[in-house]
């Protein structure tokens, strides 16, 4: 859906749009089409007993992207690797495992104790400097007024020595988790060994965290698995899944889901993954017996299996009387503005218990649209530097509003030096605003027409590619800059230019988008269409530069070859909150001066 | 505004920049906001060497509309020039700039500077624009070759080229 251009036409047809949506970038597409179709939209979510309605309309309402969203939650790292508070810091602790042993490494998602938690956390310094302060802390063994980060890893390289008798790596460096793992040949004794009893030392060792926590108890394989009386089978644990295993149990569990996964890794081949999945029965089993033992480690309740799946894997359960209620009031709501009355509407939220007029369903009149939300921080000076010499290389860009023919970027020494500092709503350059940008020193032209984001502040700006070339979009698209140097930020705006209008006050976020999809080169002579790959090949030529090889590259040969023309339509998402502006890239070349005219 | 004209005088600007005549001054002018006017040049043409007009720099405003390049620019002197084929507005007389007659859309704004440039001391006696300049040049030739020494004099290119290029 989000693909498919025709559903703007199709919007238009309609009175409102009534969302039932389960994920947050449908819901974004949907908001953006809604507002610039002008058709009412009625979002809805539930999620258990909490329920919620809310309505939208261009330039009355806030919309989607105008409401706050709580982030995703995550958790700082030394929270996971060090001191674990909650059962799901457990759980996530033994996700980052899996991923570490089986599944794609993180660097970020490292499991071993975090020895600089020191309270000033930096990233981890390269391996040889840390072998270096290693001897240093060495030699400061005893010395307890060393900083605690210096004396840990001391600490770190006492249990390189301890635990790593075959000479691999001296540290419990994130990369080498696995390496560690596979030389051991995933043996679960020796991994729990390492994850339960070492590791759990160490952590121990670094005083200033317990401090004020209950440490946490060390335990190993062999005593875990002892602890149990009465065994059951292990077909009979993995069914009982509304019990919490016992401890040993979970041990159990563990060793035979580490050995299953090893073989199936290993089945794999090479550099093959495996990734986790709520419903793969040795992933969860693995992630569930992980975290009860670390849980119990830490003097933390253990959860059984089913209540652990539905954390790790994020699930919400829906139940149908909300839904049946969120859908009641979507169809009132929608009554309204069936009737016209676009006054009336409102937001409604259900509560899990009545409030306090025993009522569980309470409105608010929408918010006014966020403001926030509005352009604009980009300066002309932002422009020229960050976007087309930074992100699209140009050399010496002039730019020029396609609606106005005026030059708002000279490549000429001081011709519109005092345009710099404006930003560019004072030259009222906005939503749907195209600029021609020319480069001076090469044979590159390009089309920026310019619309708005409202998830990017100051001078931040996006790339988008085509959905058609998507690996490169990646790598391109999230390129954002960030408002870095101080004296690019616009300056104090006198009063003559607060009254040139609001815009000029208010944010900008500014959205590009580089597209490649419909790609067609129009040749006065042949009319043909050359062949995508030629194009793909045409764009990365232009974009070096080099224009002298590029109709030979093409494999245009002949009077059409000193002419032609490409034109690289973006995908118009069709996002247009008031006044929000989304930089959309139509990219043309054009040969030699004069063929055009 | 025509995508035709913009194109071709936003082509001709990079071309200017790229190569010009010695002496010669182009830009597009600026709009109260800043911003650079394609369709209202700024120039200013030299006084050919071995002339009476050598020595001064002559400043001439380009007015583009949006079918240019169909119809020519209008090429006005500023402020008006003591010359027989220019009118007392300022405003150029000749042939080139002539939409019925020598003007073509291929005339580049280089080709049109230097014929106007040619123009200072060539004048065209059957087509005269101003009285004044037309009169005394058939009258009294040594008191027209003093007027225009007067005017090189009074526009000698280091003034006006300050003034310009700031």
């Amino acid at each position: 859906m989000l693909e498919n251009q025709r559903l703007r036409s199709l919007l238009k047809l309609l009175t409102w749009f009534l969302n039932a949506l389960d994920n947050k970038t449908a819901r974004v597409h949907v908001n953006r089409l809604c507002l610039a179709c002008r058709i009412p939209l009625i979002e809805s979510g539930s999620a258990g007993f909490y329920g919620q309605v809310s309505v939208i309309l261009r330039e009355k309402t806030e919309c989607y992207e105008c409401m706050e969203k709580p982030k995703q939650k995550t958790f700082p790292s030394c929270t996971i690797r060090n001191t674990p508070s909650e059962h799901i810091h457990c759980i996530v602790w033994s996700k980052h495992l899996f991923n570490q042993l089986f599944g794609e490494v993180d660097i970020d998602d490292d499991v071993s104790p975090d020895l600089e938690d020191d309270g000033a956390r930096e990233d981890d310094p390269n391996a040889s400097s840390n072998n270096n302060k290693n001897e240093q802390a060495t030699e400061n063994q005893e010395n307890e007024t060393e900083t605690p980060a210096e004396v840990l890893k001391n600490g770190n390289g006492v249990q390189a020595m301890e635990t790593d008798q075959n000479g691999a790596s001296e540290e419990a460096k994130p990369a080498n988790t696995r390496l560690w793992a596979e030389k051991v040949g995933y043996d679960p004794k020796k991994l729990f060994d390492k994850l339960f009893h070492t590791d759990i030392n160490y952590l121990c060792k670094m005083d200033h965290l317990w401090k004020e926590r209950k440490r946490p108890i060390a335990v190993e394989f062999e005593d875990v698995v002892a602890e149990n009386e009465a065994p059951r089978s292990l077909s009979q644990v993995f069914d009982d899944l509304n019990h919490v295993w016992t401890r040993s149990e979970c041990a159990r569990v563990f060793a035979a889901a580490v050995e299953s996964l090893r073989d199936r890794k290993i089945a794999l081949g090479e550099h093959e993954i495996l990734t986790w999945d709520k419903d793969d029965d040795d992933a969860m089993r693995f992630v569930a017996a992980c975290a009860n033992i670390r849980a119990s480690l830490f003097s933390i309740q253990p959860k059984t299996s089913f209540d652990i799946k539905a954390m790790a894997g994020n699930i919400i359960p829906a139940i149908a009387t909300t839904n049946a209620i969120v859908a009641g009031m979507m169809v009132t709501e929608a009554l309204k503005i069936v009737d016209g009355d676009l006054e009336k509407v409102k937001n409604v939220f259900i509560a899990r218990v009545p409030n306090m007029r025993g009522k569980i369903l309470s409105d608010e009149a929408p918010q006014k649209p966020n403001p926030k939300f509005n352009p604009s921080d980009m300066t002309i000076k932002g422009l020229n530097d960050k976007v087309l010499k930074g992100a699209l290389n140009m050399i010496a860009p002039d730019v020029m509003d396609l609606r106005t023919s005026n030059v708002i970027i000279s490549s000429e020494e001081g011709e519109t030096t005092d345009l710099e500092t404006k930003k560019l709503a004072e030259l009222s350059l906005g939503e749907g605003t195209m600029l021609e940008c020319d480069d001076f020193v090469q044979k590159l032209t390009l089309k920026v027409i310019l619309h708005s984001s409202p998830d990017l502040h100051g001078e931040d700006f996006e790339i988008l590619r085509d959905s058609e070339k998507k690996k490169e979009e990646e790598e391109t698209r999230k390129r954002k800059l960030s408002e870095s140097e101080p004296g690019l930020s616009p300056p104090k705006k006198s009063k003559a230019e607060e009254t040139n209008g609001e815009i000029t006050v208010q944010k900008l976020k500014s959205h590009f988008f580089q597209s490649y999809s419909n790609l067609t080169f129009f040749l006065p002579q042949l009319r043909t269409r050359v062949q995508k790959s030629r194009m793909h090949r045409a764009a990365s030529v232009l974009s070096t530069g080099d224009i002298k090889t590029q109709p030979a590259l093409l494999g245009l040969t002949g009077p059409a070859s000193n002419f032609f023309l490409c034109n690289v339509y973006g995908k118009d998402i069709g996002h247009s909150a008031p006044a929000c502006h989304n930089f959309q890239f139509i990219r043309s070349y054009r040969t030699p001066f004069g063929a055009s005219l | 505004m025509s995508g035709i004209a913009s194109a071709r005088l936003s082509e001709e600007r990079k071309a200017w920049r790229k190569e010009h005549p010695f002496g010669f001054i182009a830009k597009p002018g600026k709009n109260p906001d800043g911003t650079l006017n394609l369709f209202n040049w700024e120039c200013a043409i030299p006084g050919k060497k071995d002339t009476i007009w050598e020595g001064g720099l002559y400043k001439v405003r380009m007015l583009f509309k949006d079918d240019f390049p169909s119809t020519p620019p209008k090429c006005k002197f500023e402020p008006p020039l003591f010359h027989p084929n220019v009118y007392p507005s300022g405003t150029v007389c000749l042939s080139l700039l002539d939409e019925n007659k020598d003007w073509k859309p291929s005339i580049s704004i280089k080709q049109l500077l230097i014929g106007i440039q040619d123009l200072l001391n060539n004048p065209n006696v059957e087509d005269p624009a101003q009285a004044e300049a037309y009169q005394i040049y058939c009258q009294n030739r040594s008191e027209y070759e003093k007027r225009v020494r007067r005017e090189a004099q009074k526009f000698s290119a280091d003034q006006v080229q300050k003034t310009m290029l700031g």
